[in-house]
Order: C-alpha cells, then structure tokens, then sequence
C-alpha cells in the first residue's frame, strides 16, 4: 500500500469529530497533506487550461467590514485604479476562449460597476460557463435581480453576517446593509435565482449563528457557508477573530436536526485548507486581481503576470511551470498557525503581491475608473445584538408574498385530497398528501401568506406561525421537484401557458379515476 | 385543560403538515410500483 492510500485510509477511520478538531490545525492539515492526503481532491499537476476563472472586477467597496479579506476599505479610501471596462472585455473574452467551466465574479462589491458586471455575467452565462456572483447585496434592485434572473446557471452569494440587522450592519459598517442584503436574497429568490449566504463569523456574532441559520432557512437560499475570518486583508491589520469552530459544527448539526438538509451548511476551513495544501494541490483555476496581477488563488499574494499586457494563457503556463516556486513555499511553509500570517511580512491583500515572474516586486498600477469611488459610510458604533425574532419576522415580511406558478404537470385526485403528480420537464412522479396538494392549489393562484392563510381555513385552530413554517417547507419540497416555479421566473410565463391544457386534461383524469 | 384547549388539541391532531412523497423507482410505473395500483387498476 502506498505511503498515499495509507495516510488517507488512516484519515478516514479517525472519529469524525477528532477529525473536525485535527482539521483546525494548521500544521496537522499541512502533515497530512504531505503524508499525501488531499481528500478528494486529489490534483498533482494542473489541467492543460485553467478550469476556472475568479474576477475581481473592482477593488472598491461601499462597506467597510473591518474582517475583509481583499481589504476593500482600505482599496475605497485610497481610491484605487481597476482595470478598465474594455480591458474586462478582452479578460472574459479570453477566458471563455480558453474554455474555462466556471467564473466567479466578485470585488470588492463588483455591482458598483453595474453595467460591466451585468454584461460579462450574462456573456459568461451565454457561453456556458457556470457562473457566480459575490455582492453585499446593497445595489440588488428589481432590474438587477430581472437581469440576473435570465442567467442560465447563475449562483449568487450574498454576504449576510448577522441574524440581525444590528449584528449585521454593526459588522458591515453601515446601516440598512443587512436589509438590503435580506431584500436582495428575496428579489432574486423570487426569479428562481439560486442564492447562496457567506456568512463570516466572528467573536460578535457566532452566539447567533443558529439564529443566522434560520433566518437563510425562511429566505430559502440553498446553502450556508459559515467561515471565520482569517488574518489576510484588512483583518491582518488588526482584530481577535478566532472563534469556536467546534461551537460553529454544533449549531450546524443543530439546524440539521431541525430543518433536515433544506439548507446545505458548510463550516469552511477557507484560508486554513487553502494554506495546508498549497504544495500538493496542484492549481486548476486562475485568480484576476482588481489591478490585472494574476494570482493562483487568494490565499497566495504572488503574481504571475499581469493582465492586459501578458494574456491569460501566458499567465496560465507561467502558473502550471511555477506553480511550486521555492519562494512561494518557503513562504508557505513559515506559516505554522493563523498568528504566524500577519507577521510574514506577505499578507494577501495587505502587503504588495510578490512577482514571482521576475526578481522584481509589482510596481502598483491602475487604469482608468469609470466611475467615482463611494464614499465610505460612517462607521456605525455599538449596535448590540438586535432581535432574532424580529429579524426573521422583518424578513418573513418579504418571503409572505412570494407568489409561485405551477409547472406543466398531470395530476390526478386521491380521494382524501392528495394529489398524484407527474411534472411533465423531468417526469419526477411524487404524491403529496391534503396538506401539500392544498399549499400547491393555494400557491398557484396567490401568495405563500395566502397558502398560510387556506391552512388556517381548513384546519382552524392551527396556530398562524406554524402554518407559515409548514408552508415554506412545503414550497422547498415544491420546488425543488420542479413543480413550482418562483411567479418573476423567466420560465413562469410558459408554465403558466402550458399549464392551461395540462391541467384541464388532469380535472378530466382526476374525475375518472375519483370513480370507485 | 379547559374546554377550548380539548377542542384545540383535538383539531392539532387531526392536522398533519404537508408531505410529498417521491414515487420514483427507476422504469417501474411509479404509481403501480408504490402499490397504488387500486386507483388506476
């Protein structure tokens, strides 16, 4: 057997839990890396061509989290230069030449370049490549939101870091962040957009994060990504930020618990795993800086050219030749714990990038921004905790009035009010007992309070909370079956046409087959 | 336990909260496959 299957057979037999506590070691993450284990992903030398592609389209943000891991306050302050509109162009033009499967577009806050960033995730989805965006969600408004809607395979990860609108925009700086971030969740919620929530945790928050949890189960994003700061970027400045990982597996076994696997929770090591596999996890995608440098990832401030003057397939064979310099090891491997990043002297995002093209450090350059970098909101002070309860009933508010559209589909009538469906895209078959058929009736024609709301009417006495719950559960399980599409869905419109003859033949199935 | 809270748990009882139950078993029919077949037999 070889040192390699050893080490990960040997990994997998250790208790889940004693793994959990190993994987938040630095250094035994970096042991067994080196024993040869890598999990899954296992990768010894890079693809031909970078499976993916991240964007920094701007290095500005209009929040200032104190944790910011590409330190975009500091980026806002000091106005930094981003490459320009055509020089993006040209980036994501090369990208889908290249082939590239996935493109993360992100910031600093890529939606303060609103137009640029509608135009190149729309030309990314029309090419085919999978793509997600990162944004705080501030600007998200009904456009927007209609715009990405019509993205095919579009993701979008909205930063929520508080249950709270207190916990949240204590963190982010500036007041109303957290609802417009809640809003921005519902906007695209409503186009069928799959939205996903970064959540950071830190010292202030992470006795709420079961509260976190199911305020994202009520606003029905598809999953959590809980994440501590780490000292790279603005939090290599200053701050505590370690946290209880463990605390944070026990509130997510918790949600499990109560809520099953709605909402896919994932306690992230980030930069910790990222750090531990540097030398045995070859690179797959390429990182574009806000300044044109290349990166490999986050994690690592080394530069391997610079965009426009050096392609992306330059950049790309630079990485798969360099990728395992001395230097960019040597840097690696001095880092033992979290403490050791801040005093290396190379932080991402703090300290200039290391060409590792040449001798030479990377002289900052910029091109020509288009538009005036925000003013930095005041930073807010001492907000307190706030109320889960009322957060979730303020966004509870929103997600009432989600309206839905029933898929093409046959169905036919049990005798007790279930329902037998087949949803004519996929030809999932599932019976839904009175309760459900009664959420799917209610939903097609109105409101998720209005499915709430008919609940109440047939069984009187059921308390309106629990009624809501059961109907927000049930539109997950609608949902994902393909039965009922978000009403503002690009694919609504049809389904509702479509509908029109499938369900007058399902009245005339369900009548006959109601005959003993 | 009041009179009203009887009837309240009585109704509690009769409500069950809604259920979709997935049918699909590869290239069987799936109603047929799940025993149902009285309804369409």
């Amino acid at each position: 057997m070889s040192p390699q299957v050893l080490t990960r057979t040997l990994v997998r037999r250790v208790p889940t839990r004693v793994r959990d506590r190993a994987g938040d070691s630095l250094r035994l993450r970096r042991l067994a890396h080196r024993l040869g284990y890598a999990g899954e992903r296992t990768r010894e030398a890079p693809p031909v061509r970078p499976v993916g592609v991240k964007l920094e389209l701007t290095a500005l943000c209009n929040l200032r989290c104190p944790f910011c891991y590409t330190d975009s306050p500091r980026a806002t302050r000091e106005r930094r230069l981003d490459l320009s509109d055509d020089v993006w162009r040209g980036v994501v033009g090369e990208a889908i030449e290249l082939g590239v499967l996935e493109a993360v577009v992100t910031g600093g806050e890529p939606l303060l370049r609103r137009e640029l960033t509608l135009e190149l995730v729309e030309r990314l989805g029309a090419a085919g490549v999978g793509v997600t965006m990162n944004t705080n969600g501030w600007f998200v408004d009904e456009d927007i939101a209609e715009r990405l809607g019509a993205v095919p395979s579009l993701h979008v990860k909205v930063s929520i870091d508080g249950a709270t609108p207190e916990l949240h925009d204590g963190a982010r700086g500036a007041i109303g962040s957290w609802e417009r971030a809640v809003r921005a969740v519902d906007l695209l919620r409503r186009r069928g957009v799959p939205v996903h929530l970064n959540h950071v945790v830190t010292p202030a928050n992470h006795a709420y994060v079961g509260d976190l949890l199911e305020l994202a189960w009520a606003l029905g994003v598809a999953s959590v990504r809980l994440t501590e700061a780490f000292p790279v970027g603005a939090a290599a400045r200053a701050g505590e930020w370690a946290v209880d990982r463990g605390a944070l597996r026990r509130a997510a076994a918790s949600f499990r618990a109560r809520r099953g696997e709605d909402v896919r929770v994932n306690v992230v090591p980030g930069t910790l795993a990222g750090l531990a596999s540097i030398e045995s996890l070859a690179p797959a995608a390429l990182l574009v800086r806000p300044d044109g440098s290349i990166w490999i990832h986050s994690v690592q401030p080394f530069a391997f050219g610079r965009v426009p003057d050096d392609s992306l397939a330059e950049c790309w064979q630079r990485i798969v030749r360099g990728w395992r310099d001395p230097r960019i090891a040597d840097w690696a491997g001095a880092i033992r714990s979290r403490d050791d990043m801040p005093r290396s002297g190379l932080a991402p995002y703090r300290d200039p990038a290391l060409d590792v093209t040449s001798t030479a450090s990377l002289p900052s350059r910029g091109d020509t921004h288009p538009e005036p970098p925000p003013d930095l909101p005041e930073r807010t002070q001492g907000l307190g905790a706030g109320s889960p309860a009322a957060a979730r009933a303020q966004a509870l508010e929103l997600v009432r009035e989600r309206r839905y559209a029933r898929a093409p589909m046959r169905a036919v009538e049990e005798a007790g009010g279930g329902l037998y469906v087949r949803v004519l895209e996929g030809g999932r078959v599932f019976r839904l007992n009175a309760q459900a058929a009664l959420v799917l009736d209610a939903c097609t024609a109105g409101t998720l309070a209005d499915a709430g709301l008919a609940l109440e009417a047939r069984f009187p006495g059921l308390d309106p909370a629990r009624a809501l719950d059961d109907v927000l559960m049930c539109i997950r399980m609608l949902e994902a079956r393909g039965a009922l599409v978000p009403y503002e869905s690009p694919s609504a419109t049809s389904s509702r046409s479509a509908n029109a003859d499938t369900n007058a033949e399902a009245s005339a199935v369900a009548r006959t087959a109601s005959i003993p | 336990m009041s009179a009203d809270d009887a009837k309240r748990e009585d109704r509690d009882e009769a409500y069950e909260e809604p259920k979709v139950e997935d049918l699909d078993t590869g290239s069987e029919p799936a109603v047929t496959a799940a025993g149902a077949d009285s309804i369409i037999g």
